[in-house]
């Protein structure tokens, strides 16, 4: 792998002629409009209320795990159906932490993710060997798996569920400190962090990958190695998501933590906003956030119409709704492509 | 009074014969009068699972939420004065994160002063986590107390903001021995029990169903707890059938008591009664058993023979019961009486309230609350937690009905004495 970029940067660098340009106008832009955005989610306790707070982090939780949805599916090409089985064991352990062994919440969170990393890289060891629908039945039966198991261990209350009681000793403005700044890390590790994975030679080697494995290991990348890595990172940034959100849930079942909806939203948000694209993404998440305020109050039926939605867009807008957005203007705000430009002397 | 008040057109001159009249001692002239002047608008927050797997439960909580809706419509005369009453009414789709979702959006951008979650665990538990962290006052029902008290952490540190009143798990364990010991039978009782919050509770050897039927001198056999929608009962009924027990006692779902009691027809297992909560809540648990469906025994929350009159329509049991049936051209369920009874112990919470728009002032009002309601006394100083009001509950067998393929009639009351039972319980029409 090493060697095939080396070469390709080296052939670049004999040609002065042509550049790359990976940054653009838009981008510049929209880097500076994602600092503010980061800013203020942490600073929200100065200017924000308790019901404001809780659904911006409510909504970072969900652009969270649709993002690292979006990281295995839009580039590795894992196309997953449990990723519930990472929020699941992350809000348990955050639980565990906190409720039965006293830690601070706040620092149970971060502290949480190590979980879903051992099982992610435990599961990968079973899952590798299966590919497309088989690999999307495998996950779910991993989710399945570890609900039961939940279900039945007597130190988590087992199929009673737990309360995180411990946060009512936090006052209210505490807690809303400590939520806001983690969930701008959760933003700044999922959004951030794969924005500049993709930049790097990994992110185009995961692009190669989803093309076509065979060619991209061809061209000396190391498939197996790169699926297993953005595996457990996707695990380590869904767990982080599921910590905070049960952390502002404050009540854990099993059925609770492991529901399949969070595959859902996942799945909904990236389609619908754009799979393989960071801003597809938000836009996705936002959408979704607005469909489940508003409608939600009507009953169920806005779900109907949800599935809907990415059925359509599935099948007539492939790109989702970026995709749209980039057919009347190409102004990307994560640009991880490259452009090349020709200098005319 | 409900007629006189539809046709009733506000003006001025009606408003002050109404006075004269002394109607404003009626609640529901009352509002009428004084809309003019209302002192501002409580907002009531109502969680409840109108869709999803236990969207049944919601049907009933949305009927009767609309019938108050009615009557309040002029606003509600309180001890503070006059005020307007909204309810904001949101779905938890039977799924805890949704439930705590809605609950917490409801208590921080709604700034509700009263939330109400209706019925089930999933639903009420994680609101009432909501308003106790968020100091929102809380009133639910429609789940055993300690299924509600207890994992949330509650057993030893009493909560300060949520409220429940229901029958315990206890008395609902008693009823159960208490059926059974009017039944001739070897005393040999076979337990069942899913592999879920309610099965854990339920299976509990220490404060669940097998710790009074031991005590009350029956023998049990407590086999594997079933994973819920399994479609194998074979490893229980084996166990059962080995220890030849006469009765089955536990919890199961529609679902899995369907599938549990057609294996044990095919397996030629034919015990006297069979005794479950859950499943035989509603008549089409019972319907969707067919012929086998007869003779089913449960513990009763509710039923139209309830003799207790309504505080807030006057209405009793049956009048309710007979509306819903004209209305919903459907059987009336269990959960229909508590779906009333949570919204009169609401209405009467605001009324005795030094401030409704006062949460700490709705809290004190709750923790002082001493009703007959249509499902019986509510009253949480009397109750065996800090947090519970217990109501009462009875042994009750569905039969053959009239109007109705099938009808529950009330059978036991050992642990309640507020009335009689209809009948006496009959063994299973197989075993015969």
């Amino acid at each position: 792998m090493t060697q095939a970029f080396a070469a390709s940067s080296d052939e670049t660098m004999q040609q002065p002629t042509v550049r790359v340009v990976r940054q653009t106008r838009s981008s510049l832009i929209a880097f500076a409009v994602s600092i503010a955005l980061l800013v203020a989610v942490a600073s929200m306790p100065l200017w924000a209320s308790q019901g404001l707070i809780r659904d911006v982090v409510e909504l970072c939780c969900y652009v969270t795990v649709a993002q690292m949805w979006n990281l295995l599916a839009g580039y590795g090409g894992l196309v997953s159906v449990g990723q519930q089985a990472f929020v699941g064991v992350a809000a348990y352990a955050m639980f565990v932490m906190a409720q039965l062994w006293g830690l601070n919440p706040f620092l149970a969170v971060p502290l949480s993710v190590i979980v879903p990393a051992v099982v992610a890289a435990i599961t990968y060891g079973l899952l590798h060997r299966l590919d497309g629908p088989y690999f999307a039945i495998g996950t779910w039966v991993v989710a399945e798996v570890l609900r039961l198991a939940t279900s039945v261990f007597g130190y988590v209350n087992a199929g009673a569920g737990m309360s995180l009681r411990v946060m009512s000793s936090y006052s209210p403005m505490e807690r809303a400190v400590g939520i806001s700044l983690l969930s701008a890390l959760m933003l700044l590790v999922a959004v951030g962090g794969s924005y500049l994975l993709l930049r790097s030679r990994y992110g185009l080697a995961l692009v190669a990958i989803r093309d076509n494995p065979v060619a991209a290991a061809s061209q000396g990348v190391n498939v197996g190695l790169l699926k297993f890595l953005i595996w457990v990172a996707a695990a380590v940034g869904t767990g982080l998501a599921g910590a905070i959100y049960f952390m502002a849930q404050l009540r854990i079942t099993p059925p609770a933590a492991y529901s399949p909806t969070w595959a859902n939203v996942s799945i909904f948000i990236v389609m619908v906003g754009g799979l393989g694209s960071l801003e597809g993404v938000l836009i996705g998440a936002l959408v979704y956030f607005v469909a489940d305020r508003w409608f939600a109050q009507y009953g169920a039926t806005y779900l109907v119409v949800l599935g809907l939605l990415t059925l359509v867009m599935a099948l007539f807008a492939r790109g989702g709704l970026w995709g749209l957005i980039q057919k009347v203007t190409n102004a990307s705000w994560f640009p991880t492509r490259r452009i090349l430009l020709e200098d005319k002397p | 009074m409900e007629l006189k008040n539809s046709l009733w057109t506000p003006s001025r001159r009606t408003v002050l014969k109404g006075l004269g009249a002394g109607l404003a001692a009626s609640t529901l002239g009352a509002p009428m009068i004084a809309r003019a002047q209302s002192a501002g608008t409580i907002k009531i927050g109502v969680v409840t699972p109108a869709t999803g797997p236990l969207a049944l439960f919601g049907e009933t909580d949305g009927w009767a939420l609309e019938k108050v809706r009615e009557q309040l419509k002029g606003g509600l005369e309180t001890a503070a004065g006059h005020y307007d009453v909204e309810f904001l009414v949101r779905d938890s789709q039977s799924d805890p994160n949704k439930s705590a979702e809605v609950a917490g959006d409801l208590i921080l951008n709604e700034n509700v002063h009263l939330l109400l979650p209706a019925s089930t665990t999933d639903t009420v538990s994680p609101a009432s986590d909501q308003a106790e962290l968020n100091e929102c006052p809380c009133i639910s029902t429609g789940a055993p107390w300690q299924a509600v008290i207890f994992p949330r952490g509650g057993k030893d540190a009493p909560f300060k903001w949520t409220y429940h009143f229901f029958w315990g798990l206890d008395e609902a364990l008693n009823t159960y021995v208490g059926l059974w010991n009017t039944l001739e039978s070897n005393r040999k009782v076979g337990m069942l029990f899913p592999q879920n919050a309610d099965g854990e509770t339920w299976g509990n050897m220490d404060y669940g169903l097998p710790a009074p039927t031991k005590k009350a001198g029956f023998e049990i056999v407590v086999p594997g707890f079933f994973q819920p929608r399994t479609n194998d009962f074979s490893a229980q009924i084996t166990a059962f059938k080995e220890a030849n027990c006469d009765i089955i006692g536990g919890i199961a779902y529609p679902a899995d008591l369907k599938t549990f009691v057609n294996q044990c027809a095919q397996q030629g297992y034919k015990p006297k009664a069979i005794t479950v909560a859950a499943a035989l809540l509603f008549a089409s648990g019972v319907e969707a058993m067919g012929s086998l469906g007869d003779g089913m025994s449960s513990e009763v929350w509710w039923t139209p023979a309830f003799p207790f009159k309504s505080t807030l329509t006057g209405q009793v049991s049956r009048d309710l019961a007979d509306q819903w049936e004209t209305e919903k051209k459907k059987q009336w369920t269990q959960p229909l009486g508590y779906s009333h009874a949570l919204l009169e112990v609401a209405i009467d919470v605001l009324k005795r309230s030094a401030n409704p728009l006062d949460r700490a002032a709705n809290l004190e009002a709750i923790v002082a609350t001493d009703i007959q309601t249509l499902i019986g006394p509510v009253n949480f100083a009397k109750g065996p937690h800090a947090n519970v009001a217990t109501t009462p509950i009875f042994g009750g067998q569905w039969v053959k009905g009239e109007k109705w393929p099938y009808d529950l009639k009330i059978v036991d009351n050992t642990v309640n004495k507020l009335f009689e039972p209809e009948r006496k319980i009959v063994p299973l029409p197989w075993s015969a």
